[in-house]
């Protein structure tokens, strides 16, 4: 028993690292294009930690959702701009950029390890139903479900108006 | 039906939104009805309101994720009739812009909802996805024209705002991974029972979250998109964020503040992180707005100093007590008369530079003598901004600096007091402009019929509540004690 949690948790550190080695990858790429690809890497690491958790249906969600189609859409976009593999995507203020991240990466760190958290994973419920899950999201969380489905559709017909050609243009 | 009740203000905005697209698409020919279904929507809206303040029977909605209270249907009449005027203002230029017409109505009505949804949500969720609701369309409106100064707005706001949203979300999460709940109560009993030990977290999360929303406040460090958002923006939606985005921000935070943080532990700390953030705006917007010589940046700098004004009453809020309830209803009240001032100034622009063809304060030199309507409302306008009697603007700024000097913030006062002396320089100045300066052309012209409504109700505003308070003002009492009630 006490050889698979040290295991598991051998695991959680690999990814852990992972996904932050691959989340710097993004920002520090040259190219957008291998920008995105360790995007997808990093998204793909967090579903694999949902899957440590044990919740099986975010996990699922976050493969299909976020390692899918979001980073899809991002490289469709890069392709229909023809963004150049070698761009320079930095911009002059990239020091003053470097030295905010970096201070408000350690205060976050710092307040992080200095906090008690309340509860621990362990009391995290596991196997949980997917009934529980659609309980919360169309009974507890009703309101904002609807609201976020006005809110796509709204998107979708800014996006048309703005991207549509005018007679005569 | 009771579910759709409860949301009913909201459910007639989306409505009129949905039939707008349906008008469009069903009666091509019957185009100019679209911006009257929008306004009988709002209307609709309204009388839903008035007949929940007639039943007095609040309540919360959707496993508490939303609220009924006085508190939201207050905002619901301001942010309908916020919306109303903006429908008004922009029949002309609309028509003009070349992009479908029914999408912009409906996109203003969409937001004005997600507006609406934000004064009454009680839950972390609800309000981050209406702040969404609120915010998309603002993007989509600012980058309505067809210019590169209009696209180059709209991208800013659009980026920016995206940041905004995600530095938010982080200021949530961290207050989540802490209290483990997402609804507000839940929220202020977990921090009554462990903020102290975890003060730290606590702060860290409450500056992220007052970030998120000081961008849509527009108060400084995060004001920065204001002034090329507010020039390159169609004029009538400049004038739309100008007071749309800022009272919603005020209306959430202020719930946040009241039900989910509350006084007691650590609020000494945010007390002076919202005065210290509204003396650096006051001072920034105004100083920033002396040298501007085109009127729309002009009135986004003024619109910083503004919300650096509203942001005195946040500070006054974190003392408990009846000084608590105070600040709240100033911060209220100003939210009100600052969305009439601002419209009716930005109105009365949106008619002159339809006329004139140009936003340099320089041209507006004897409008007195080629429109003394329009020019007498401007100045009208630039009065209340400044606060002084007998317009709104002067019982929303006594109001607010009473409520700080009860919470022993008289250094706050006097930085709000030099600086509204500063601002009398400027807005002033553009009201000298218009009276003594010799015109550089005689003609005489008069606004549009329905830009002449428009401006007549939010002078009337100004005017009504310069000179009778008090039905407003004990209304937003109401609205603050509603709030103070949860403890």
């Amino acid at each position: 028993m006490g050889g698979a949690i040290v295991a598991t948790e051998i695991l959680w550190w690999i990814f852990a690292a992972g996904i932050v080695g691959a989340a710097l990858g993004v920002v520090f790429s040259g190219s957008v294009i291998h920008s995105a690809i360790f995007l997808i890497l990093s998204l793909a690491g967090v579903g694999a930690m949902y899957l440590f958790l044990m919740v099986e249906f975010l996990a699922l969600v976050q493969f299909l959702i976020y390692g899918g189609a979001v980073t899809v859409l991002i490289l469709l976009a890069l392709m229909l701009t023809r963004m150049g593999a070698g761009e320079k995507v930095n911009g002059a203020q990239a020091p003053v950029a470097f030295m905010v991240a970096v201070a408000l990466g350690a205060i976050l760190l710092s307040v992080a390890v200095r906090t008690a958290w309340p509860g621990d994973t362990g009391d995290m419920p596991h196997n949980i139903a997917i009934e529980a899950v659609s309980e919360k999201l169309f009974l507890d969380f009703g309101a904002p479900f609807v609201i976020a489905s006005v809110l796509l559709l709204v998107a979708l017909i800014g996006a048309i108006v703005l991207a549509r050609q005018e007679d005569g243009e | 039906m009771n579910g759709i009740d409860l949301v009913g203000p909201q459910f007639a905005v989306l409505i009129a939104a949905g039939l707008a697209l349906v008008v469009d698409a069903v009666l091509p020919r019957q185009r100019r009805l679209i911006p009257f279904v929008a306004l009988a929507g709002l209307a609709l809206s309204v009388a839903w309101s008035i007949s929940w303040v007639a039943r007095d029977d609040y309540q919360t909605a959707f496993g508490g994720t939303l609220v009924l209270d006085r508190y939201a249907v207050f905002f619901y009449f301001v942010f309908a009739g916020i919306a109303a005027a903006v429908v008004l203002a922009s029949i002309e230029w609309v028509e003009r812009a070349g992009r479908g017409q029914a999408e912009y109505y409906a996109l203003v009505l969409a937001s004005t909802a997600g507006f609406m949804f934000l004064a009454s949500s009680r839950d972390l969720i609800s309000i981050f996805i209406a702040l969404e609701l609120s915010s998309i369309p603002q993007y989509i409106l600012a980058g309505w024209g067809k210019d590169e100064r209009s696209s180059e707005a709209g991208l800013k706001y659009l980026l920016l705002g995206a940041i905004a949203s995600a530095v938010l979300l982080y200021g949530m999460a961290l207050l989540y991974g802490f209290t483990r709940t997402t609804e507000l109560g839940g929220i202020a009993d977990a921090v009554a029972a462990g903020g102290d030990a975890n003060r730290s977290l606590l702060i860290l999360a409450v500056a992220l979250v007052i970030a998120g929303f000081g961008f849509k406040m527009a108060v400084v460090p995060f004001q920065m998109w204001v002034p090329d958002v507010y020039q390159g923006a169609p004029t009538p939606v400049a004038a739309y964020l100008s007071v749309g985005s800022k009272g919603a921000a005020f209306a959430v935070v202020t719930r946040l503040f009241f039900e989910g943080l509350g006084p007691g532990v650590a609020s000494d700390d945010w007390s002076m992180i919202f005065a210290v953030v509204a003396a650096v705006s006051m001072t920034f917007g105004n100083v920033m707005a002396i040298a501007q010589t085109d009127i729309k940046r002009l009135l986004g700098y003024s619109s910083i100093a503004q919300a650096g004004n509203i942001m005195v009453g946040l500070a006054a809020i974190s003392v408990a007590g009846e000084e608590f309830v105070l600040g709240a209803s100033g911060v209220i009240f100003f939210v009100a008369a600052y969305a009439f001032t601002n419209l009716g100034a930005f109105i009365a622009v949106i008619a002159i530079s339809q006329r004139i063809g140009s936003d340099r304060i320089a041209d507006y030199a004897g409008m007195w003598k080629r429109s003394p309507a329009l020019a007498g409302v401007l100045a009208l306008c630039l009065v209340s901004l400044t606060g002084i009697p007998p317009t709104a603007g002067f019982w929303a700024k006594l109001y607010v600096f009473n409520s700080a000097i009860r919470a022993d913030m008289a250094w706050l006062v006097i930085i709000g007091v030099l600086n509204s002396l500063v601002s009398a320089y400027y807005y002033l100045g553009i009201a000298k402009t218009m009276f003594v300066a010799q015109p550089a052309e005689e003609a005489t012209f008069r606004p549009p019929l329905t830009l002449s409504i428009s401006l007549g109700v939010a002078a009337a505003g100004v005017l009504a509540l310069g000179l009778i308070p008090g039905p407003v003002l004990s209304a937003a009492h109401d609205a603050a004690e509603t709030l103070a009630l949860v403890y």
